[in-house]
């Protein structure tokens, strides 16, 4: 079943073309690993995936539901963390997360417990209680994370997330992360996807990182998508996502 | 979708009660108050002073202070969150921008609304104590009442209430310039200029329909609070028709301008009708970064 879908996605700022007719296909249970070299469009089509800006055409299709008409049962199973993660700086990062987690509706007597568990998972349960201000750009990846996996948290019961199991969107989180903090987030990714059903779609520029983390991949170049597949259609028998990305793009 | 609107307002002042210019904004309102009716108490005078008197100055000061930080706010409040960055982290969760906008715009008016009860409880409270509400008489026939004591002190509580719209009205103003500009800074900037002379240069180029607007149309209300301190009732009549309208005695012999007390208290309204739903038409257009 698909859980994501777009169709001929198209947009422009001003004259550049960031993006052209994208059709991806998530399913559910991907890990899916959305590729490109900087400014590619991966963000572009992150912000629209999230309705924070909308397209010249195309549709945005989640559970066969168009986005433009259902946002708001959408969001209720999805997170995102989009580019650079900031937060309100002069809150602590359990407040930030508290935040929005008050605005999914999650009830108070839910939500402390919740959030220890978000913070223990993301690793930066010690430093919570401390204003963001005074975080490492690895904290704030961190807290960024988090937050986008605040759906995939939720227990069933609560049942703020529509009955659907999370989808999280990431745009390039192993950005400010340190090889153990890499590490940490590839196997948060893996449980929370085993164990929780949750389907997710990850932006990179990293291709080894999504060789180990991805079973499926689309490769972005220049707003056009060249190819989209099982990391094994799409690596064809090369050693390495690395040269079979080179092949597509002539990197 | 008015559930999800009260959640979202408990949201904003959640952040509003852990930052630091909410406290500095009521602290300085307050020191306004206070401040002025300290000093009147202890500057040396042959006539003492009257209570409304020393009460409309400092209330004056009082909502002048307010009325500045709630411009503030109001341009503050979506312009602080896209030059942070953290609107796009908002937005994500389920709700239309709608709901966002009004959230912002309830949360506005219970900020004019906290800063004004501070300015009147804190005057009433303190000028109570310091000199009491006698009758406003003449300064010169001692024996002759302009207005009584309890008069007085009904049309005060009548400004108290009404003053509230123009500075709604200014906040709205404020958040609408915040859909538009999108750095914090910038926003606040052009809000303070407009509450210091921009506000008179569009009453000068357009007087009569923008007359009503920032620092000249919060003064038409605050006019009547200084009225009320002489008793020389210049725009008293507006309290004369409240007055005939709760069914209670009105002075004899004057005559009272209905729609000048319907246009006293609709403009203010319409301005924060027209800033409002503009602002949100622009908020729900707007790509987020
Ligand atoms: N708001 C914007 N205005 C103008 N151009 C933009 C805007 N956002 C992105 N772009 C352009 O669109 C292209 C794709 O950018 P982006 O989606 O951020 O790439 P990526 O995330 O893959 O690095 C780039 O050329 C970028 O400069
Ligand atoms: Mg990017």
């Amino acid at each position: 079943m698909l859980v994501l879908k777009t169709e001929n996605l198209s947009r422009r700022f001003g004259k550049l073309p960031a993006l052209d007719n994208l059709s991806l296909e998530v399913a559910a249970g991907d890990i899916y690993g959305f590729l490109g070299l900087n400014g590619a469009g991966k963000t572009t089509t992150i912000r629209l995936l999230l309705g924070l800006i909308r397209p010249q055409s195309g549709r945005i299709l989640y559970y066969d539901q168009p986005l433009a008409e259902n946002r708001l049962a959408i969001m209720n199973y999805v997170g995102g963390l989009v580019d650079v993660p900031t937060f309100y700086s002069y809150l602590s990062g359990r407040d930030n997360l508290y935040i929005l987690c008050r605005m999914r509706g999650i009830p108070n007597d839910k939500i402390t417990g919740l959030l220890n568990e978000l913070l223990e998972a993301v690793g930066i349960i010690k430093r919570a209680d401390d204003k963001v201000r005074t975080y490492s750009q690895g904290m704030r990846q961190r807290l960024g994370i988090a937050s986008a996996l605040i759906p995939a948290f939720v227990p069933t019961a609560v049942g703020t997330t529509a009955g659907k199991p999370a989808f999280i969107i990431l745009d390039e989180p192993t950005n400010g992360l340190d090889p153990k903090g890499i590490i940490e987030m590839r196997n948060l990714i893996k449980r929370l996807n085993k164990e929780r059903n949750a389907t997710f779609l990850i932006s990179t520029h990293l291709l080894s990182e999504a060789e180990k983390l991805c079973n499926k991949v689309g490769i972005l170049e220049s707003g056009k998508l060249v190819v989209q597949g099982s990391l094994q259609e799409v690596m064809k028998g090369k050693e390495s996502l690395e040269s079979a990305f080179g092949g597509f793009t002539g990197m | 979708m008015l559930k999800r609107i009260y959640r979202l307002v408990k949201v904003e002042l959640f952040k509003l009660l852990r930052q630091r210019i909410f406290y500095i904004a009521t602290g300085l309102t307050v020191l306004a108050v206070a401040g002025t009716i300290l000093a009147d108490k202890y500057t040396p005078t042959d006539n003492p002073l009257n209570g409304f008197t020393v009460l409309s100055k400092a209330t004056i000061n009082g909502f002048a202070i307010a009325a500045l930080f709630i411009l503030i706010f109001g341009s503050l409040s979506l312009s602080s969150e896209t030059t942070a960055g953290v609107l796009k982290m908002v937005l994500i969760a389920p709700y239309r921008r709608s709901e966002l906008f009004f959230a912002k715009a309830i949360t506005i008016k219970l900020i004019a609304l906290i800063l004004t009860a501070l300015i009147e409880l804190i005057g009433l409270a303190l000028v109570w104590y310091l000199y009491g509400f006698g009758d406003i008489v003449d300064p010169t026939f001692k024996d002759y009442v302009h207005l009584s004591g309890a008069e007085a002190f009904r049309y005060t509580v009548y400004t108290f209430i009404i003053v509230l719209l123009p500075l709604v009205a200014i906040g709205f103003f404020g958040l609408f310039l915040s859909t538009l500009i999108e750095s914090a800074g910038i926003a606040v900037a052009i809000a303070t200029l407009f509450y210091l002379f921009l506000g008179y240069l569009v009453v000068t180029l357009f007087s009569q329909p923008s007359s009503f607007l920032f620092n000249y149309y919060l003064d038409w209300y605050l006019i009547t609070l200084r009225d009320i301190s002489t008793g020389v009732l210049g725009e008293i009549w507006r309290f004369r028709v409240l007055d005939e309208w709760l069914g209670l005695e009105t002075a004899k012999g004057q005559t009272l301008d209905y729609a000048g007390v319907v246009k006293s208290l609709l403009v203010p309204v319409v301005w924060a009708t027209l800033f409002s739903v503009t602002g949100l038409v622009v908020f729900k257009r707007k790509d987020v970064i």
